[in-house]
């Protein structure tokens, strides 16, 4: 799967157009600028909720004893 | 700073990926530190009047729009340009026809068959009049077209040396996806 995904960017970048990707995994985001992707798309309202909610409950109950 | 002019700076950029058709979300989620906010019409619940309100709170936080339209709409890819949005994606381009016919919606003749209409673009995006909007509008949008299948890797190359990508549509971009080539057993990336 990965090579799928750097070939397609070299060949695309290759070709003079622009490569984008959307990222599942945010961990995997240098991985994909370095195989020459530029635009990067993640954080549907609902990651970004789920992820804010997350955030925000850790933080408070972390305070409770 | 336009999109085009980020991907020309060669300039990394992340987008939002809004799901829910509603204009206070989405300002929400302009105001938020992504460089762009792509509205989805394919598997998000955007609908063509969502696409048309959206796109204003994305345009009033300074940010650039892209629109992923629903498999083979090319239709709605000139109305989400008409729109005001900055670039369209579609999903599932597996020929050389697919890419052809996409083009062909998002650019203005010669190079496509884009129709003229740009009732809340010109607005939404300061155009000065309708000679310079006639001029520009090809070269300041962005057409992202997404390889996601193995048929369509397998054509990569000749869809950048088609017509399609050389002369009706310049400006054609790539967007996999991890779904279709994707283990069955998962939607996340192997790495």
């Amino acid at each position: 799967m990965m090579e799928a995904i750097a070939s397609i960017a070299a060949k695309t970048r290759a070709a003079g157009k622009y490569a984008a990707i959307y990222i599942v995994d945010p961990a995997l985001t240098g991985r994909m600028v370095e195989m020459g992707y530029r635009l990067l798309a993640t954080g549907s309202e609902q990651q970004v909720m789920a992820l804010g909610a997350k955030s925000l409950l850790g933080t408070m109950r972390s305070t409770i004893g | 700073m336009t999109l085009i002019e980020r991907l020309k700076a060669d300039l990394t950029t992340i987008t939002a990926w809004s799901t829910v058709p509603d204009a206070l979300t989405v300002e929400i989620l302009s105001g938020q530190g992504f460089d762009a906010v792509t509205l989805d019409m394919q598997h998000g619940g955007h609908n063509e009047d969502s696409v048309l309100r959206c796109l204003l709170p994305v345009a009033a936080a300074g940010k650039p729009s892209l629109v992923r339209i629903p498999v083979g709409r090319f239709d709605m890819a000139s109305r989400a340009l008409d729109f005001g949005a900055d670039a369209v994606i579609a999903p599932m381009i597996n020929t050389i026809e697919d890419a052809r016919r996409f083009a062909a919606a998002t650019k203005y003749p010669p190079v496509g068959e884009r129709s003229w209409g740009p009732t809340y673009a010109a607005p939404r995006r300061n155009s000065p009049g309708p000679a310079a909007w006639l001029r520009d509008s090809n070269a300041a949008t962005v057409s992202f077209a997404m390889i996601e299948t193995r048929a369509a890797l397998g054509i990569v190359d000749d869809i950048w040396q088609s017509r399609a990508s050389t002369a009706s549509l310049s400006v054609l971009r790539i967007f996999p996806s991890p779904g279709p080539m994707a283990p069955k057993s998962t939607h996340r990336l192997k790495t």
